[in-house]
């Protein structure tokens, strides 16, 4: 930690870096709120132009499917099998409310049932567009729990006479996919490195800062060809060692830090980056050259071509507790192909409200997905939405980068392969 | 009781049937001219231009009953049915001898809806025979009275005799034990119609006839009760007339809407005691509504200028749990609703008339709703008589006749004095929830809000008639919404009265007392007791007396109308941390009555006394005499008995029942039992009742208190070192020693009772109920404690005469008592209560308690300037009023305030109420002194004299020292022309901007000297902006949830919902921590 940096310019790792193009995209998809604005982020105003804005945007994603004939709500008729395009509202008993702990007479704070999963039989879906809401059952019933609130779905399905619609097919947006990558014609790799869940103090952290540093002195090779480390959330520690930490590591390599839950920031989602004021010594690297970039969470950049998306896990957690889903991986791959980052916002995670558009609508596939501050570490490469069909698309890397904190572990993903690989500390 | 007429009725008798009345064109509202055309969906069959009739017929399809069998409408059936409701009428046919008609309306096993028309019972009374009485004395009698009443108007046109019959029969009064006396004679004298008996019983008391004074007796029962007395027809019970001995009235010739409209006589009807099979009931239908109206700003709908833009509507059958149907028309397109019947219609005539020929064809037994007896009904009633719809009107099941209304005044000791309308709806019974949930429940406030959340634990979305009228005049859609809104107000009573079980356990109580089901609400207590009072004596063939009221007072004024009521054992007050045994007398009063065999008919006159045996009676505490039963048995202690035996045969059978409707039916039944037993009493003591009696009421009360005391003292000779520490009306609470275990108190709380019981006469009986433990008894009437039935965990928290419910109070108080309670009960805690409480008090003085706490609501009853005595509400109103007229709330608003501090120290406190809305835009500072004083103070105090000795000090002391004030933005005094200017967030002195600028200092949230903590401080104000984006998020998003829409805005302004202020609350300090982060500069 001495703030030079040996190891790297021996292997000319800076000249590779710097030749790379970066591009960060917060300002540009709506998260990052330009300077002036967040302060005037209107809470007068209600949710519900967030919910219309998403819905009016989202429901162009269904115009490609060329079976799908859209039917208002209001106009469903009992005698044909109709589809509808709708926001969800999923009812659900034992999501915590803050109208019973009100309701309640005693003033005594009584400690909030926590649960990993809030969904229940009893649960109950509704679709909802501008001409109404109708109750869906669903055929087996345990579908109800693929979807959650906030989610624009198709739905197929007729009405009873009981007024419920009964649906028979669910369908999600059929998204264009991403651009393929260029094959590089570099034979040396280039790496991302992505970590999440960081407490300073402990030696692991200091591990791979000397890692990083390379007074570790093993694994040059992919060090050296490190172009960016990503910070996806959560730093723990004392402000003045992660201020140090943050400094120490942006001199040897570009950071993007993104804000998590746990880190002073805005509660609401999309979180705003880190303030220049708590971060004095690292803040004050040169922003022009992009060494430490202190991003919006959610987070989407560009290198070399190749388009990043992710969050520092708060919309995945979300999701789990509302949905059931096996593991934080296959969320992210529903939030994927849903074409939402966060339908749970503002349902059951804070988020700003906002009446122009909503920024968590996913308008392009990137080339990468990643979630921070999951239990363990996953990644899938697989094709989606139309780009199935078409046989000639890229594949998205759904990546889940596990708490530093609780496994040790830092995710390298290799250019343009779009490998991981772990590393331990 | 006496009925008012409510206007002059604007209708004459006869336009019912002049269709072309409906085409009075009245100009319509100009919203119209915003309505799309009316949907196809609805079909041409409902442009307002067919006939009734085919709209009726259009709904029947929709909603109507099953069809009538073919066996019925041939009479080749026994007719069957369970009676709804039942009424008469007199019918004056020109150059016919009139003659009274009983209508028994009700509905078969399989659904049809029955009118039985019955023939030839008349109404009668009976008069005291005055000794030597004669033949032609009687002759006399006869013509005389007939001449007399002849000439007294109202019967003039008619033909044939008044008085049909004077008959001499041998009979006793119900009144007095008269020694020697079996029977005498008395005159029974039966007349033409009802109101002759009045006429007839009148003149004869009065002295008119004869010139002598006769006792009248029975001569003020209702024709309707006393016809369900002879033929032993009870309230909701069933009914039988066998096939050949009724005939059917054709369809063409049916004077009603029913399917069966039959003919039979009196003698023919036979009517089911309601027990065994005939418990069970028919699938009466229910029909809820709830109507909207275009209000205008800053006026409460009035009929005369406000249409009726939305009726909503859920039939519901008795029994089942999902409406069978669900409608709503609207005035204007509406969307689709999914479930629902949407019938559009473009004007208001046709509006009214469909809601009319739907109620018509759905053909409901109980019509339902909230509040709809004092506002929906009365409003479509008079809108329809102002638009000129005079078709309307005409609701119930008798094709002819008018549906009307009365204001009545119903003055009654147990449900104070209200004034209500009645509406004349033959054939169909109304049951306003809002009226049963007041007579049954005492809540804290009576909206439909509170009522669903107290019962459903739901929260009602609450939408101001301002906003409403905006809704009308948008889209479909935005009707639509309304729409929703209006089915779920209609929804809801339906929810309650299932929830609550109110019509079993009306019905219940109708065939208990033998009083029809209507009855029950829209009369007082007494008429229960009177029905079933008569119902005994006419079987013993014993005559009620009419007491003239002056001789009523006049009775009760000898020995002094005020009695001795229950005392009390002085509470030995006290937080008592050991078990407290509770033994109570089990149906006290009545148990007394029957021991001591007190009763009209046993209770002997002090002249009479001598000539008994003295073994033969009994002399009370107070000195009266009644006969023992083996002289005669009183019919009340016979009634009481019959009372205990069925209520205990309900309560085996119930815990015999498989079936869950018959267990909650049987449920009903024995609660309207105890309550039928308990009022018995009760009628005995009314003085301004129908039959006073206080020589029985007075006996009553001081056994009551002898029993009382000799327990104590029989509890503390038995158990050296019991102590009683107190005793109320019908129970007594001991201590039995300071270390007695749980268990231990409840056995020998179980065997005092035993051995207590020994002590009295059957069927008196004192019973082991509960263990309080711990106890808290504060003063008479005031205690509270956990109930324990069980070792294993106690069953609730039991709270009485403690503040929490009082509607006057702010939540604050119920929720600071409650707490209270729950610390020194449940975590017998008493520092932690007393920690809690200063806690409160210095929040309150710093200003961190949420205001939605410390709302308080009134509603405005009358105008403003009507209020004599100056109330902060109406003040508010008035100052509201110049503030902006438009939103300003009006007559029958509820208007919620806080009381602010003043700007002077002697300002009263009525005049420092203030919008709570207002409040916090505007940061005005909350008077937390008024609070705590007129609030706080007293319920604490109370509750902490039992537990400490000094509960003063929770007010005072170094909690109290630390004051903080909201600093107002606009407004009064000084603030006005204080100039704005930049302050430092962390020291508060003055900012130079400029000065800062030069220095090269960004941002301009702290001045230079604090420059120092700038981290800490941002980072202090966004932990809070973080903490109420959290909250922003879960309030709103709540509301969006209540209100069943994401994409809709959210209207609603239910001030008794706690999210609502917070709502408003977190929305401008999100607005004001965003400013100050701002203050600190870019992020980058």
């Amino acid at each position: 930690m001495t703030g030079t940096r040996p190891c790297s310019e021996e292997n000319g790792a800076v000249s590779n870096a710097s030749s790379e193009t970066y591009a960060n995209l917060d300002g540009p998809w709506g998260f990052a709120m330009p300077s002036g604005t967040l302060e005037q982020a209107n809470y007068m105003q209600q949710y519900s132009q967030l919910y219309f804005c998403r819905l009016a945007e989202m429901r162009n994603f269904y115009s490609t499917y060329t079976d799908i004939t859209r039917v208002a709500i209001s106009q469903l008729n009992p005698v044909q099998t109709q589809w509808v395009v709708g926001i969800i509202f999923k009812q659900m008993p034992l999501k915590p409310s803050i109208l019973k702990s009100y309701a309640d007479d005693i003033m005594l704070t009584v400690p909030e049932l926590r649960l990993l999963n809030y969904t229940s039989g009893d649960d109950r879906v509704y679709v909802e567009d501008e001409t109404g809401r109708i109750e869906c059952v669903f055929h087996p019933e345990d579908r109800k729990h693929d979807v959650v609130t906030g989610m624009v779905i198709a739905l197929q399905g007729l009405v009873g006479a009981d007024g419920l619609f009964r649906v028979n097919e669910i369908r999600l947006p059929m998204h264009p996919a991403p651009i393929p990558l260029p094959c590089s014609g570099q034979s040396a790799k280039q790496y991302i490195c992505f970590l999440s869940g960081v407490d300073v103090r402990t030696p692991a952290a200091q591990l791979f800062l000397d890692y990083v540093t390379g007074c570790l002195g093993a694994d040059t090779v992919q060090l050296g060809a490190c172009m960016r480390v990503i910070v996806a959330g959560n730093l723990r520690g004392e402000r003045s060692l992660l201020d140090l930490f943050l400094k120490t590591l942006a001199e040897h390599v570009p950071v993007d830090l993104m804000p998590g839950e746990e880190d002073p920031v805005h509660a609401a989602f999309p979180q705003q980056p880190w303030h220049r004021l708590l971060l004095p010594q690292s803040a004050s690297q040169d922003d022009a050259q992009n060494r430490l970039v202190r991003c919006s969470n959610p987070h989407a950049f560009q290198i070399n071509g190749c388009l990043f998306l992710g969050t520092s896990g708060q919309n995945v957690k979300n999701f789990c507790r509302f949905s059931r889903v096996r593991n934080e991986l296959e969320a992210l791959q529903r939030l994927l192909e849903c074409g939402h980052l966060a339908p749970t916002c503002p349902d059951t995670m804070a988020c700003v409200p906002r009446g122009d558009h909503d920024p968590l609508v996913i308008r392009e596939v990137p080339h990468v997905l990643f979630t921070g501050n999951a239990d363990t570490f996953r990644y899938q490469q697989r094709v989606f939405g139309a780009a199935r069909n078409a046989g000639t698309a890229a594949p998205v890397t759904l990546l889940t980068v596990p708490r530093f904190d609780a496994t040790g572990t830092a995710v390298l993903l290799a250019l343009p392969e779009l490998t991981p690989t772990t590393l331990q500390f | 009781m006496v009925p008012q007429q409510f206007s002059p009725d604007p209708y004459e008798p006869n336009d019912a049937l002049d269709d072309d009345s409906f085409e009075v064109d009245v100009d319509e509202a100009a919203y119209l001219t915003n309505c799309e055309p009316v949907l196809e969906t609805t079909g041409g069959a409902l442009s307002g231009h067919e006939t009734d009739q085919e709209s009726i017929e259009f709904f029947r399809r929709l909603c109507g009953r099953p069809a009538a069998r073919t066996s019925l409408l041939s009479a080749s059936e026994s007719l069957l049915f369970n009676q709804v409701t039942c009424d008469y009428v007199v019918e004056r046919h020109r150059a016919a001898e009139p003659h009274t008609t009983v209508r028994v309306y009700g509905v078969t096993l399989s659904g049809e809806s029955v009118l039985l028309c019955v023939q030839g019972f008349a109404p009668y009374f009976y008069a005291s025979a005055p000794k030597g009485f004669g033949d032609g004395a009687l002759g006399e009698l006869r013509a005389e009275l007939e001449h007399k009443c002849r000439t007294m108007g109202r019967v003039a046109d008619c033909s044939g005799d008044c008085i049909l019959g004077v008959e001499r029969v041998r009979r006793r009064s119900v009144l007095y034990y008269k020694p020697g006396e079996d029977d005498s004679e008395f005159l029974r004298i039966t007349v033409r119609t009802p109101d002759l008996v009045r006429v007839a019983a009148g003149l004869l008391s009065q002295g008119s006839v004869l010139g002598r004074v006769f006792d009248v007796f029975e001569s003020s029962v209702d024709f309707v009760l006393r016809f369900m007395i002879d033929t032993k027809m009870m309230g909701c019970s069933w009914i039988e007339v066998p096939a050949g001995s009724y005939t059917v009235v054709s369809n063409a010739l049916s004077p009603s809407y029913a399917q069966i409209v039959a003919e039979a006589h009196w003698q023919s009807v036979v009517c089911h005691p309601p027990s065994g099979e005939w418990l069970r009931t028919a699938a009466f239908r229910i029909l809820s509504f709830d109507i909207e109206c275009a209000g205008r700003k800053g006026i409460f709908p009035e009929p005369e200028n406000d249409s009726v833009i939305q009726i909503g509507c859920h039939l519901g059958e008795y029994g089942k749990t999902e409406p069978l149907v669900r409608a709503i028309f609207t005035l204007g397109s509406c969307a689709p609703v999914a479930g629902v019947q949407v019938i559009s219609l473009n004007r208001e005539q046709e509006l009214l008339q469909s809601f009319r020929n739907f109620l018509v064809a759905a053909d409901p037994d109980i019509i339902t709703g909230y509040n709809i007896v004092n506002f929906d009904l009365p409003y479509l009633l008079n809108r329809a008589s102002a638009i000129g719809a005079s078709r309307f009107p005409y609701l119930g099941r008798i094709c002819r006749e008018r549906t009307t209304m009365r204001r009545t005044r119903l003055s009654s000791s147990a449900f104070g004095t209200h004034e209500s309308m009645t509406f004349s709806i033959e054939g169909r019974v109304i049951m306003d929830m809002l009226q049963v949930i007041i007579r049954d429940h005492k809540l804290r406030s009576y909206s439909l809000n509170s009522v669903s959340s107290e019962f459903l634990n739901e929260q009602k979305e609450d939408v101001h008639y301002s906003i409403i009228t905006d809704l009308q005049a948008g889209n479909e859609h935005t009707r639509r919404r309304l729409a929703v809104y209006c089915l779920k107000d209609a929804y809801l009573p339906l929810r309650l009265m299932d929830k609550l079980m109110s019509l079993t356990n009306y019905m219940e109580l109708a065939r208990v007392t033998g009083v029809p089901l209507d009855w029950l609400l829209s009369r007082g207590h007494m008429v229960k007791v009177v029905s079933l009072l008569h119902r005994k004596a006419h079987e013993a063939d014993l005559l009620v007396p009419d007491l003239p009221r002056t001789e009523a007072g006049g009775r009760s004024g000898d020995g002094g109308p005020q009695y001795e009521g229950a005392t009390v054992i002085e509470p030995k007050k006290g937080f008592y941390r050991t078990p407290i045994a509770t033994m109570d007398f089990a149906s006290l009063y009545p148990s007394i009555m029957m021991a001591y065999n007190l009763c009209y008919s046993t209770l002997v006159h002090e002249s009479d006394v001598p000539k008994l045996k003295p073994d033969d009676y009994i002399r009370t505490p107070l000195g009266h005499c009644f006969v023992k039963p083996s002289v005669r048995k009183g019919i009340l202690s016979e009634m009481l008995e019959e009372f205990l035996a069925s209520r205990k045969a309900a309560k085996r059978d119930m815990q015999n029942a498989t079936d869950p409707f018959l267990r909650e039916v049987l449920n009903g039944r024995q609660l309207a039992l105890k309550i039928s037993a308990n009022a018995v009493y009760g009628f005995t003591g009314a003085s301004v009742g129908k039959l006073p009696c206080m020589e029985i009421s007075a006996s009553v009360t001081s056994y009551g208190r002898n029993m009382i005391e000799l327990t104590r003292s029989t509890v503390e000779r038995l158990y050296p070192g019991a102590e009683v520490i107190y005793g109320d009306t019908d129970s007594v609470m001991v201590k039995f020693n300071d270390h007695a275990t749980l268990e231990q108190v409840m056995e020998l709380g179980r065997e005092a009772a035993k051995q207590l019981t020994n002590i009295f006469p059957p069927p008196v009986r004192l019973e082991f109920e509960k263990v309080y433990y711990p106890y808290l008894l504060i003063s008479k009437k005031r205690y509270a404690g956990l109930y324990w039935t069980r070792l294993e965990r106690h069953d609730k928290m039991d709270c009485k005469g403690i503040e929490s419910v009082r509607r006057d109070n702010c939540r604050l108080v119920a929720n600071v008592v409650d707490t209270v309670l729950q610390k020194l009960l449940i975590e017998q805690d008493v520092d932690g209560a007393i920690e809690f409480v200063k806690k409160i008090v210095s929040d309150l003085l710093q200003n961190r308690i949420d205001l939605s706490l410390l709302v308080v609501s009134k509603t405005l009853t009358r105008a403003t300037t009507d209020y004599e005595a100056k109330q902060a509400h109406v003040f508010l109103v008035e100052k509201l009023r110049k503030r902006d007229s438009g939103s300003a709330p009006s007559l029958g608003d509820r208007v919620p305030y806080v009381i602010i501090k003043g700007a002077t120290k002697n300002e009263k406190a009525y005049t420092r109420a203030e919008d709570p809305i207002y409040v916090l835009e505007n940061s005005i500072p909350i008077d937390a002194h008024y609070y705590l004083e007129n609030m706080l103070r007293k319920p604490l105090e109370r509750i902490f004299s039992a537990v400490m000795k000094r509960p003063e000090t929770l007010f005072s002391g170094a909690h109290t020292r630390s004051i903080q004030v909201a600093t107002p933005r606009t407004g009064s005094g000084i603030m006005k022309f204080a100039k704005f200017r930049l302050q430092c967030v962390r020291c508060r002195a003055g900012i130079n901007e400029a000065e800062l600028q030069k220095r090269g200092l960004k941002g301009s949230a702290l001045c230079e000297h604090c420059r120092d903590f700038e981290a800490e401080t941002y980072l202090r104000h966004l932990k809070q902006t973080a903490e109420l984006e959290q909250l922003f998020s879960a309030l709103w998003t709540q509301c969006q949830e209540c209100m069943g829409s994401c994409i809709q805005d959210v209207l609603c302004s239910n001030g008794d919902c706690p999210i609502f202020y917070r709502r408003r609350k977190v929305q401008k300090d999100i607005t004001e921590a965003q400013t100050i982060l701002g203050r600190f500069g870019d992020v980058w």
